[in-house]
């Protein structure tokens, strides 16, 4: 009979891509860590409760809150880190105005992404549950997404964001849904679109831009 | 063809294993020989997706009440439960194989022939396995990417897999009459049935995406790696940011 493997891994990351780590904007609040909250896990935390309160807040206007929720995203991510890690090789071989005019571009890119998703929130709940540290500076903070309408649910899907210290700030760096790491997608995603463009970060910059418009872009009702 | 399936498993399995192993699925480009071909593949099938799969998807989602595609979800998931059971078996997997038996008593008779998923309720968790998975388990690599037509991605690992888990199925061994349009009926609807609950997933992967194949293999890969660690993520191997 037919297997279901790719169907469950669909269906989770369906979930994957609306909440990579930009997008844990859009979870609902937090439950309260029973346990004393390391530093870390609070940067986590508090990032996301304030996301919540952007997304609630009904007196906002779209423009006002696509503007909070950039603001928020960037204070949970570093984005320029991120962008550049999913150069790959490409990234030591352009000049510096191009490496620039990249990381403005993937951040447009990246805050679009997730507005593009936001809709999709529909009261999910994160319950950070552990961290560790894998090196120093290096955490990784676990956290299990939480139904509001099923909250014993058993097969809750398991977050881990990896944080760095960044001279004492905090910042996200990559999440891992289901085993999954985002990070380590966009970068093949990208590598490959490199590859076949001669290594051209600037070709990779105007394609990025296109996809910014085109996110920005409401979709016609099919 | 028992001895056939034996041959061809055994056959993969060790092209499987004689290839590089990538467990973390970092560097999917570099496992990827067929490349060229594979792409060629997936446009025939996200042609074919959207000419066809989407909109008879899009047509189910519009026709049937969510509770009664939960209920056929319910029951495919629920059917599929034996071989989910022996792979757990042949992974040494003891509190998984207990639960895919709990889930399967308790869903095929509380939960109507598995309409009902009455054992979640029950806190008795679900999970997804298959003979893949179990080769993966054993050490196999799993080969060379390949991206089938119709079959979706589908390296030899999984696609020895996919074979094995045919004769781990009782309905295999089960005569029945008009089995052939029961089978036929079983595979369309489960592949509705995964595409109707993927409608927005695949929309959103695709937007977002920058190579929409790349992206696909490397989610795969990665999940696939995963399923073999039970779900827990790669923490050993970490890149530098």
């Amino acid at each position: 009979m037919m297997k279901h493997d790719w169907a469950v891994s669909l269906r989770i990351l369906l979930t994957a891509m609306g909440l990579s780590f930009g997008a844990a904007v859009a979870m609902g609040p937090l439950a309260t860590i029973a346990r004393a909250a390391t530093p870390v896990e609070t940067f986590v935390q508090q990032s996301i409760d304030q996301g919540i309160a952007i997304l609630k807040n009904k007196t906002l206007s779209d423009a006002e809150r696509r503007a909070q929720v950039r603001d928020i995203l960037f204070r949970l991510i570093d984005a320029k880190k991120i962008g550049l890690f999913a150069l790959g090789s490409a990234r030591g071989k352009a000049s510096q105005a191009d490496l620039d005019a990249y990381v403005d571009a993937f951040k447009a890119f990246t805050v679009a992404s997730y507005e593009s998703r936001l809709s999709g929130y529909d009261g999910q709940a994160l319950k950070i549950t552990t961290s560790t540290a894998r090196a120093p500076g290096d955490y990784l903070v676990t956290a299990a997404l939480v139904d509001p309408s099923d909250p014993q649910d058993t097969d809750s899907l398991q977050i881990v964001f990896r944080v760095l210290d960044e001279g004492g700030k905090f910042a996200v760096v990559d999440a891992s849904i289901a085993g999954v790491w985002m990070g380590l997608a966009q970068r093949d995603d990208f590598s490959s679109f490199l590859s076949q463009h001669g290594e051209s970060v600037l070709a990779l910059t105007a394609h990025l831009k296109e996809m910014t418009v085109a996110l920005r872009t409401p979709q016609r009702a099919q | 063809m028992g001895k056939f399936s034996v041959i061809l498993v055994l056959a993969v399995g060790l092209l499987a294993s004689g290839c590089a192993h990538n467990p973390s699925g970092y560097a999917a480009t570099d496992n990827d020989p067929y490349e060229a071909t594979n792409r060629a593949v997936f446009d025939f099938n996200m042609n074919l997706d959207k000419a066809v799969m989407l909109p008879v998807a899009k047509f189910y989602v519009d026709a049937v009440p969510e509770p009664a595609r939960e209920g056929v979800h319910n029951f495919l998931t629920n059917i599929n439960l034996p071989v989910v059971f022996f792979n757990d078996v042949l992974q040494g997997e003891v509190d998984r194989a207990g639960q895919s038996l709990g889930r399967m008593t308790v869903n095929t008779t509380i939960g109507i022939g598995g309409l009902f998923d009455v054992a979640s309720h029950m806190g008795i968790p679900s999970h997804d396995t298959d003979f893949g998975i179990t080769l993966g388990t054993w050490g196999l690599g799993e080969g060379p990417f390949l991206m089938l037509p119709l079959l979706g991605p589908a390296p030899p690992r999984d696609l020895a897999g996919k074979v094995v888990d045919i004769f781990l199925d009782p309905i295999t061994y089960w005569n029945f009459r008009e089995k052939i349009y029961y089978q036929i009926g079983l595979g369309a609807l489960g592949v509705i049935d995964l595409r109707a609950e993927n409608i927005g997933t695949l929309e959103g992967i695709e937007r977002t995406s920058v190579d929409y194949y790349a992206t696909t293999r490397n989610l795969y890969l990665q999940y696939r790696a995963a399923q073999i660690r039970k779900g827990k993520p790669d923490v050993q191997n970490l890149p530098n940011f």
